[in-house]
C-alpha cells in the first residue's frame, strides 16, 4: 500500500519537483541529490501525510525548498563558484529573444536563487502571490517586490545584451 | 516573439529528472523498508541479548550472595571449638570436654562421650581408614543444633555434623531418648564439611569417598540441580537404633560454595536439598 502510493506520487510529481529544485540550484548534481533527499523524506513520512494529492504536492514543494535553502547554507556552497556560472554560453547565433535554452538559463542565472524560486512558483506552477506568500511564509508584498525586482534584473540584462549585439 | 512566461514554461518543460535518477530514487526508497526491517530485528535481537545478560548477571550475583549467606550462616553458628579435656569414663569410653564459642551464646561448655552405635563403622576403624584423628561429640545448643561428630585437625574444626531439630529441653536430659528422637523425629539432618578455611587437602580430595566408606554403600545416585548448579549424591543410610533394629533413611550429599553438606531424612530428594538451602539461607 505504502509502496503503491509512493510510486504513484513519485511518478506524478518527480519532474515538477525536479524543475523547482533545478530553478533554485541551476545545477544537475545538486538537484539530483536534493530530489533524492526529498523523496526519501516523503517515503519515511508517507503514513503521516494527508492522502490528498495537492496537499502532498505542497508538502513536497516545502520540503524541496527547505532542502535547497539548507544546501546554500553550507559552508561549501558559500565558498565556491559553480563552473557553469562563470562560463558564457553565448555565441553569435544568439537572437534578441531567449531563443535557446542555454541562453535562457544564462539569463535566469543572473537572478539570485530567491528570485528564481518565486519566478518558478509564479510562472511555472501558476501560483498567485498570495499562495506563494503562504507557501514560503513570507509577506505577500515581499513576493511582489521580488517578482518586480527579478523582472527588472532580467530586463536590464536583456537590454545590455541587445546593446552589445 | 514569445512572451516571457511561455518561454519560461517551455524552458522548464524540457528539464526532467532522467530515468537513471528516477530508478535510483525508487530503489533507494524501497530499500529503506528492508533497512528498517533489518534495523528493527537488530534492535529486537539486541534488546533480547541485553535482557538475557541482565538476567544472567542477576542470577549469578544472587547466587553469589546466596552462597555467601550460607557460608556466613554456618560460620556464625559454629564459630570456634577448643578441646579442653580428653578422658575415659567408667565404661571405658572416651569422653571429651569442649568449649565451643559462637557469636550468639558466647562460650558453651559441653561434655560428651563416644557414641559408637550411631554409625555402622566404629570411630577407630574410621580413623584408620581416613588416616586422620576423629573426635566425636554430642552437643546441644539451645535445643537446636545437635553435633555428633567433630573432626579436629591441628586444633581446628574441620568437620561438623549437626541436625536441626525440634528437641525440647525436657527430653534433652535423657541422652539416649534424645538420640532416638533425633533419628526418628528429625526430618532433616545437616552435615557440613568446612572445606575452607579449616579442612585439610585430604578431606577435600576424599570428601565423597569418606562418606561412601562410612555408610558402606557404593551405590550413589547422582542428580543435577540446575537452579543451584550442583550435583547431588543420593544414598540409603543404615541406622542402628537403640532397640538394635536397623532403620534405613536416605542421605544426600552436595557441595555448595566450598562447603559440603549431607542431608539425611526419611524422604530426601532434590526438593529436600533445595528446602535445606532455603532454610539455611533464611
Amino acid at each position: 500500500m505504502k509502496e503503491k502510493l509512493f510510486t504513484k506520487i513519485f511518478n506524478l510529481y518527480v519532474d515538477d519537483i525536479y524543475r523547482l529544485v533545478f530553478s533554485y540550484t541551476h545545477n544537475k548534481e545538486d538537484t539530483d541529490d536534493i530530489i533524492q533527499k526529498v523523496f526519501l523524506q516523503f517515503y519515511n513520512h508517507i503514513t503521516e501525510l494527508d492522502k490528498d494529492e495537492t496537499e502532498i504536492k505542497k508538502w513536497l514543494i516545502i520540503i524541496a525548498i527547505n532542502e535547497c535553502k539548507d544546501l546554500f547554507k553550507t559552508a561549501w556552497k558559500k565558498h565556491i563558484i559553480p563552473l557553469q556560472e562563470n562560463m558564457t554560453f553565448k555565441d553569435n547565433k544568439m537572437e534578441n529573444q531567449f531563443a535557446i535554452n542555454e541562453d535562457f538559463k544564462y539569463y535566469l542565472n543572473k537572478l539570485k536563487p530567491k528570485y528564481r524560486l518565486i519566478f518558478h512558483l509564479y510562472y511555472y506552477y501558476g501560483y498567485n502571490t498570495k499562495e506563494i506568500a503562504k507557501l514560503l511564509k513570507i509577506k505577500e508584498n515581499t513576493i511582489r517586490q521580488r517578482l518586480l525586482r527579478g523582472r527588472q534584473i532580467l530586463k536590464i540584462e536583456k537590454e545590455g545584451e541587445n546593446e552589445k549585439v | 516573439m514569445k512572451k516571457f512566461d511561455e518561454q519560461y514554461k517551455e524552458f522548464y518543460d524540457n528539464i526532467k529528472a532522467d530515468d537513471e535518477l528516477k530508478e535510483r530514487i525508487l530503489i533507494t526508497c524501497l530499500n529503506q523498508k528492508k533497512k528498517k526491517e533489518l534495523k528493527n530485528t537488530f534492535w529486537i535481537r539486541r534488546t533480547l541479548i541485553a535482557i538475557c545478560s541482565i538476567l544472567i548477571f542477576v542470577i549469578f550475583s544472587s547466587s553469589i550472595v546466596f552462597a555467601n549467606e550460607i557460608k556466613d550462616f554456618v560460620k556464625t553458628h559454629i564459630f570456634k571449638m577448643e578441646l579442653n579435656e580428653e578422658r575415659s569414663n567408667e565404661e571405658n569410653k572416651d569422653v571429651y570436654t569442649f568449649t565451643i564459642e559462637n557469636p550468639i551464646n558466647e562460650k558453651v561448655n559441653c561434655d560428651t562421650d563416644i557414641n559408637e552405635e550411631m554409625s555402622v563403622i566404629r570411630k577407630t576403624e574410621l580413623e584408620e581408614k581416613l588416616g586422620i584423628k576423629l573426635l566425636t561429640s554430642d552437643f546441644y545448643e539451645n535445643d537446636f543444633y545437635h553435633v555428633n561428630i567433630i573432626e579436629k585437625v591441628n586444633n581446628q574444626l574441620a568437620y561438623a555434623n549437626f541436625s536441626r531439630d525440634a528437641i525440647t529441653k525436657e527430653n534433652s536430659f535423657f541422652k539416649e531418648d534424645v538420640e532416638k528422637q533425633i533419628f526418628k523425629n528429625t526430618k532433616l539432618e545437616l552435615n557440613a564439611i568446612f572445606l575452607t578455611p579449616y579442612a585439610t587437602e585430604e578431606i577435600k580430595n576424599n570428601r565423597i569417598a569418606i562418606h561412601k566408606y562410612i555408610y558402606n554403600n557404593e551405590k550413589f545416585e547422582v542428580d543435577y540441580i540446575s537452579s543451584l548448579g550442583i550435583d547431588v549424591y543420593f544414598a540409603p543410610l543404615f541406622i542402628m537404633s537403640n532397640e538394635s533394629d536397623i532403620e534405613i533413611i536416605n542421605i544426600a550429599y552436595f557441595i555448595y560454595d566450598n562447603v559440603m553438606y549431607s542431608v539425611t531424612g526419611n524422604f530426601v530428594s532434590k526438593n529436600t536439598v533445595l528446602d535445606f538451602i532455603k532454610t539455611l539461607h533464611y
